[in-house]
């Protein structure tokens, strides 16, 4: 059964102690050399053969990330050795449009993580982005009778270049923060999805990422546009072989919510424990528009990420769903962020963080209501689980309410696993690893079964074999 | 099911026994040198005044580590039960229904009776699951819980009587040997503690299982036919009898027992 062909791949490699400790070899194509200059920049916009205002948008891009400084929060980034990085790699194959294009040696890859199987049995489409490149991607031909657009980021650029430059940079511009502007200048990848009106895809889509290069940053940036009456599910899975040299991912995403259309974005977040994960996700909800990003962050060395929605229609809604799990040597800085700017409307944030052999976790979260976000609503639950003495876990909640009417709630629980339900569950015949497991699976429950079927299979069985090896 | 408890009954041990088993929480002594017997099919009742070590009894046969021990034996059979922990104790045949048992959110009863199942190793063969799971309605229904029940969070909002019930429940599937029920009737209005307490006889017969029943309410005996009555008083069984000493807690409650 694919299902769990796809649990067995995983599960094994998440035995093997190093997640995803496989590696493929890739005939390049060609590589830019290490470290960043405006040279490098123009090699990769030339080499895409891009148009003029997208080189521009790079190099201006550039120019912020080296004159803002490294955030002074959040978590401990001096271990980045920009210079040490390759920006870009393309592979030898490029872009297939039909599987049996696909060349053996990444096709093995795929059949690791699980592709093939979780195309065929359960998804609508793949965009799948091996090394800096998307290789291989396909659609579901009932989609494009739907006129749904659904592509890698750079063919994207060339086949609509129009619709891209619209959007591309507008929700997060370069100048936000310095990795945003580091994606803006060396960005390579990515998806981008366009959802005509009316249009509904009953089964979410979904791309994989890799990092398949040692100290090979990944650049991808994400455009996604729900116009009116429509509905998305976008599921990015990301993983990564284990490396010694600290790997750098720094994405960008970018969702357009249209006036009555749903979004909902998952990610599974599994990189091996090298890499520092940079990310900036921000949507933005029109009328009576929902948008929903559930957010799960397993893996990493540092990750640093805050989704956010901007409810700018009336009665638009959202909602930030997130789980972070951090263990040795691991960092999980997340949270979300909602800026309400419409009246009428809400946003739930839940946050829910495992910390156990000396990780830690934190929950960062901004919730902004403006004067014209009349009758607002906004409610905050963020719970913590410490397992040992020597992890942590911290809340940093920021709210700022210029409007009288707004409804705001904050709740936020610390706790440690309960001795008294480890003694009771052990009682039942559990020994103190699994019954620990049992509860930390219990605890994020709420956010797991949210997640399409087999991710939510993969990560509870992902959880239990962490928590079994771990505890005791 | 019937087939597989009759083949398991033989090799299975008669007794269970502590052999002057003193306890104590902390560095406070609760129980001292307390000595039982409990067969395969005897009821027995422990009463006692509140804060006379019942449950600190139960726990410590059950191997609860904030009860510790500190001197005498458990048995089960000839097996020496004193040192290990409770899950081995628990996949020996012993139970402890809680008098207070922890909210463990997000975990059903379905959930965890399912991993049971799989922890325990020697009950159920995975591919037994479907009837497992026809089992457990039925068991639920036997107890009049309803089927949304086995899925909410253990505890989370339960009521006194709700609480109690799903202990029975985990009780009937676990199918201990021996079991301790501590403070059963509490919570429990009369015709739910009737309905429970029918469905733990049919099961006793059953599975010839060994249970205790801790109270201090002398009103649960008109529904149990105990072998036997232990009264503890200030960490010691003072008196053990027949089910004659309930009447007389019924009566005069514990006064008679508290001299020397």
């Amino acid at each position: 059964m694919p299902v769990s062909q796809i649990t067995k791949n995983r599960i094994s490699r998440a035995v093997s102690g190093n997640r995803l400790g496989f590696r493929t070899k890739a005939s390049e194509l060609f590589r830019a050399p290490r470290g960043l200059s405006r040279e490098t920049v123009r090699l990769i916009s030339e080499r895409k053969k891009e148009p003029s205002w997208m080189l521009e948008a790079r190099l201006s891009a550039l120019q912020v990330f080296y004159e803002k400084p490294l955030p002074a929060w959040g978590g401990d980034l001096s271990g980045i050795d920009f210079n040490a990085i390759y920006y870009y790699v393309k592979p030898a194959e490029s872009g297939a449009q039909r599987w049996e294009d696909v060349p053996p040696h990444i096709k093995e890859t795929f059949e690791k993580i699980g592709i093939p199987e979780a195309e065929r049995k359960y998804l609508a489409g793949v965009g799948s982005q091996f090394e800096s490149e998307v290789v291989y991607h396909s659609l579901q031909k009932e989609l494009q009778k739907q006129g749904v657009i659904f592509l890698g980021m750079d063919d994207a650029l060339r086949e609509y270049p129009e619709i891209v430059r619209t959007y591309f940079g507008t929700l997060v511009p370069s100048s936000d923060n310095k990795f945003a502007a580091l994606n803006t200048a060396v960005w390579s990848g990515g998806s981008f999805i366009y959802v005509p009106p009316g249009v509904n895809i009953a089964l979410p889509l979904q791309a994989y990422f890799r990092i398949n290069r040692q100290s090979m940053g990944q650049f991808e940036r994400t455009l996604i546009i729900a116009d009116e009456d429509s509905s998305v599910h976008y599921v990015e899975g990301c993983s990564a072989p284990q490396y010694t040299v600290d790997s750098l991912h720094s994405a960008v995403v970018e969702i357009f919510v249209k006036k009555r259309a749903k979004v909902q974005y998952t990610t599974i977040q599994n990189w091996s424990d090298n890499v520092y994960n940079l990310v900036t996700k921000r949507a933005t909800a029109d009328q009576d528009a929902r948008m929903t990003w559930l957010d799960c962050n397993l893996g990493s060395k540092l990750t640093m990420k805050y989704p956010s929605i901007i409810l700018r229609g009336r009665n638009a809604r959202g909602e930030i769903q997130s789980l972070a799990v951090a263990g040795a040597n691991q960092h999980q800085d997340a949270g979300g962020k909602i800026i309400h700017v419409a009246p009428d409307t809400s946003a739930t944030i839940v946050s829910r963080s495992i910390s156990r052999n000396g990780g830690r976790t934190s929950y960062r979260g901004l919730v902004r209501i403006g004067k014209s976000a009349r009758n607002a609503t906004v409610r905050v639950v963020c719970d913590a689980l410490i397992l040992d003495p020597s992890s942590r876990s911290d809340t940093y909640p920021t709210m700022i309410v210029n409007d009288a009417s707004a409804n705001v709630a904050h709740e936020a629980a610390v706790a440690k696993m309960s001795e008294e339900a480890l003694q009771y569950v052990r009682s039942r015949g559990f020994t103190e690893q699994h019954a620990a497991s049992l509860i930390v699976n219990g605890f994020a429950e709420p956010i797991i079964k949210q997640l399409p079927m087999e991710y939510a299979v993969e990560l509870r069985r992902l959880l239990e074999l962490e928590m079994t090896g771990s505890v005791g | 099911m019937k087939k597989r408890s009759a083949k398991k009954l033989p090799s299975s041990p008669t007794s269970l026994r502590c052999r002057s088993l003193s306890v104590a929480i902390g560095k406070e002594p609760i129980v001292r040198c307390v000595s039982l017997v409990v067969r395969r099919g005897e009821t027995h009742v422990l009463m006692g005044p509140n804060g006379s070590g019942k449950s600190t009894l139960a726990g410590a046969l059950m191997g609860l580590p904030q009860y510790r021990i500190t001197s005498g034996s458990i048995l089960l059979g000839n097996k020496s039960l004193t040192k290990l922990p409770a899950e081995k104790r628990a996949s020996e045949g012993l139970f402890l229904a809680f008098q207070n048992p922890p909210v463990l959110p997000g975990v059903s009863v379905l959930s965890l009776l399912n991993h049971a199942q799989s922890v325990g190793g020697n009950r159920l063969p995975k591919s037994d699951l479907k009837s497992y799971a026809a089992t457990l309605k039925t068991a639920a229904s036997r107890l009049g819980i309803e089927q949304s029940f086995l899925t909410r969070s253990l505890n989370e909002g339960f009521s006194g009587g709700e609480k109690k019930k799903s202990e029975i429940l985990q009780l009937l599937m676990l199918k201990p040997s021996f079991a301790f029920l501590d403070e059963i009737d509490s919570g429990l209005d009369i015709d739910a503690l009737k309905v429970c307490l029918h469905a733990l006889r049919e099961h006793q017969i059953e599975y010839n299982a060994g249970f205790v029943f801790v109270t201090h309410n002398p009103s649960l005996l008109r529904y149990v036919d105990p072998s036997y009555v232990h009264i503890m008083i200030r960490g010691r069984i003072v008196r053990t009898g027949s089910k004659d000493l309930m009447d007389l807690v019924a009566d005069k409650g514990f006064a008679p027992f508290l001299k020397p």
